[in-house]
């Protein structure tokens, strides 16, 4: 039996939600008595093995795989590509297996949550023919059944899914339990990436606007920007408050209308699913929509002018007022305490 | 070669049982397809999550009982008819749901689309997979130049079924589009990434799935409502597809085993006031969490 962590390797830092994975590979396999493995596949696969190993990754298989020109040092990749790679991947490492005297070994394959791997998933799922578990936020696996615990309904119901088969993938919720060094001596294979036909398809351009450098779901801090913060004025409060509180900026769909910062950075069902240490909602209501992106923060502070915003019934500090007022009495406070 | 019914929606609440039985032997034409590229929209109906939700034995329960159709497949067939309003494509949406599902999928011909194909008799409990292989089926046979569908349902949020059908398909396939253009005979997608945005351009036949965060769907003109009624929609049971007998018979592979309500957050402090107490409680929570580095 083997446990999987599946990495896209696009970057020159490994993400922590690979290493969440690698850690939630590791507490599967304990728990049912497999191998944890990682499929490292991308142009940095070779320089991440190591680290996995420190997550414990007993097995390691890489695959270097071709960038597209524009999309250096970003997590970004034509979805073909990894598909492809980790059905070779799968084909190979199956033979080998089967050629070291042992029946096929039933597979869990892990992957983390990002764009990239929801742009990948479910292909991965229809090539190899077997069950999809996406967006969990926790999982039994006793190699052939896995249970999987998964929010669904905007994340106002948790729906307990249930998979059975030899191959099962799931993804992870990203930011939910702190990955753990677990090293161990490790084996590497290597394996030559697969000729991908892209079917014609193209990467044109990345367009990273200002801002969309930062990935959110990395973040320890996020302040979230609602409707409340209404122009430039407000937009400045909330980057000095951002810079003062090591934060990053998120927004609210209601900045997707207003244009003021970039889409990249929305937060909610339709946007990314982040849980850092603290969320800051500066004049966001607490729709649904948003509140399932973030409502597995740690800590969730909130100011909002109306008391009886539904934002405060998931905050432990909510704050009543203008953010106008509170904001620069704010920064004046922080700044005396750094000064 | 038989015609698939096809219904005025007159019919429909009178006849609603008796005409619904017609067996497709071959497969059924459309009106003047040939001429026109086309689009096909895939689309669901959902209960209306954004309305209340409750629990009762196990099953979740909306304050709004009428099903809704799925935002996100809103959006991707707003963005559809915004192309063909363009370029000229013909808009056709299919949705796998239950007979009465065809009032949702009128709502989609109220708003543009010029044609519909509901399939009925999906297998119990279809999941993602099991709809992508009846949608594969049913793209295989007609042929659309591009699928455009919502990334996700707004009531499981799974967004699985656009990658499992592009792959069915062996179609290029470009997921979380937040823009389209049609250009050089290709659709050009800008998709939402990790940490940017992508321009991916596609030939055709491609798979396009759609963020809601590229436009507002359009509401139905009461023209568009009274021009629905006469658009064709045409009701075909899941087994008169190709390879159907095998598709109305087919095991989801993952079920639901039980829905429980959330554990929800329990409200924290709520401190109003003047400005000075709100600026201490805030120093304080900020002052707590060490990753802010205030108070340190
Ligand atoms: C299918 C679908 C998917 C969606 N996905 C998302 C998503 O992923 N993310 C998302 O965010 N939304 C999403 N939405 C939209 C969502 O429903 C809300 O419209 C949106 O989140 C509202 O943003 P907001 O809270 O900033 O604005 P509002 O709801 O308008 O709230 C603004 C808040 O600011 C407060 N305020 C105003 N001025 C001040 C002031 N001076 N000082 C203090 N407080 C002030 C007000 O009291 C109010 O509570 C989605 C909607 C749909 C239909």
């Amino acid at each position: 039996m083997r446990v999987c962590a599946v990495i896209p390797c696009f970057q020159e830092e490994l993400r922590s939600s690979a290493l969440e994975v690698l850690t939630k590979a590791t507490i599967v396999a304990s728990s049912s008595g497999g191998r944890v493995e990682a499929w490292l596949v991308g142009p940095t696969a070779e320089k991440h093995s190591s680290k996995a190993a420190q997550y414990g990754a007993a097995t390691l298989r890489v695959m270097e795989l071709e960038v597209d020109s524009e999309a250096k040092g970003v997590n970004v990749s034509l979805g073909r590509r990894i598909v492809d790679a980790v059905d070779e991947l799968m084909t190979q490492s199956t033979a080998e297996l089967a050629t070291e005297g042992a029946p096929q070994p039933p597979s869990l394959l892990l992957f983390d949550n990002t764009e990239l791997t929801k742009d990948v998933l479910g292909a991965c799922g229809a090539r190899l023919d077997v069950p999809v578990i996406a967006d969990v936020v926790d999982l039994s696996w006793d190699g052939h059944q896995c249970i999987a615990q998964r929010p669904t309904y905007a994340s106002k119901v948790m729906s307990k899914v249930h998979a059975e088969g030899s191959v099962i993938l799931c993804s992870i919720r990203a930011g939910l339990f702190e990955p753990d060094e677990k090293p161990v001596k490790a084996t590497t294979h290597r394996y030559k990436s697969p000729q991908t036909d892209l079917l014609g398809q193209v990467l044109k351009e990345l367009v990273a606007p200002e801002g969309d450098t930062v990935d959110l779901t990395e973040a320890p801090i996020i302040i979230g920007v609602g409707r409340g913060i209404a122009d430039e004025t407000g937009k400045d409060l909330v980057a000095k408050l951002a810079t003062l509180i090591r934060g990053e900026i998120a927004i609210s769909r209601a900045h997707f209308e207003s244009g003021m910062y970039s889409h990249t950075l929305l937060v909610g069902q339709s946007g990314k699913v982040v849980a850092p240490r603290l969320y800051l909602a500066l004049g966001i209501s607490g729709s649904i929509q948003h509140v399932a992106g973030m409502s597995e923060s740690h800590t969730i502070i909130a100011i909002n002018k109306d008391p009886e915003a539904p934002i405060f019934d998931l905050a432990d500090l909510g704050i009543v007022g203008d953010l106008y007022q509170i904001l620069p009495a704010l920064i004046h406070a922080l700044e005396s305490t750094q000064a | 070669m038989q015609h698939a019914r096809v219904l005025n929606s007159g019919k429909i609440q009178n006849e609603w049982t008796s005409i619904w039985h017609i067996q497709t032997e071959a497969f059924f034409l459309y009106s003047d397809m040939s001429q026109d590229r086309t689009i096909l929209v895939c689309a669901k109906e959902t209960p209306d999550t954004y309305s209340d939700l409750s629990f009762s034995g196990g099953s979740v329960q909306f304050s709004n009982p009428r099903p809704v159709l799925n935002a996100y497949d809103a959006s991707a067939l707003e963005e559809a008819l915004v192309l063909s309003e363009a370029h000229g494509f013909r808009v056709h949406v299919v949705m796998i749901g239950p007979e009465k599902a065809s009032e949702t999928l009128r709502k989609a011909l109220a708003m543009g689309a010029d044609e519909a194909t509901l399939l009925t008799d999906a297998p119990k409990d279809a999941d993602s997979a099991v709809i992508a292989k009846i949608l594969a089926a049913f793209v295989e046979q007609f042929g659309p130049d591009a699928v455009i569908m919502g990334r996700q349902s707004q009531d499981t949020d799974v967004g699985l079924a656009g990658g499992m059908l592009a792959d069915h398909l062996q179609w290029p396939w470009t997921t979380n589009a937040i823009g389209i253009r049609f250009e050089q005979e290709a659709f050009w997608v800008k998709r939402q990434g990790d940490s940017a945005q992508e321009w991916i351009d596609s030939p055709m036949p491609c798979l396009i799935t759609c963020s809601n965060n590229l436009n507002d769907p359009r509401i139905p003109t009461l023209k568009g409502i009274m021009a629905s009624k006469k658009k064709p929609m045409h009701i075909v049971a899941i087994d008169s597809l190709p390879g159907g007998d095998a598709l109305s018979t087919l095991a989801p592979s993952t079920t639901i085993e039980s829905l429980t309500p959330m554990p929800e957050r329990a409200a924290g402090e709520l401190v109003e006031g003047d400005l000075e107490t709100l600026v201490e409680a805030l120093m304080k929570g900020l002052g707590s969490i060490p990753e802010t580095g205030v108070g340190s």
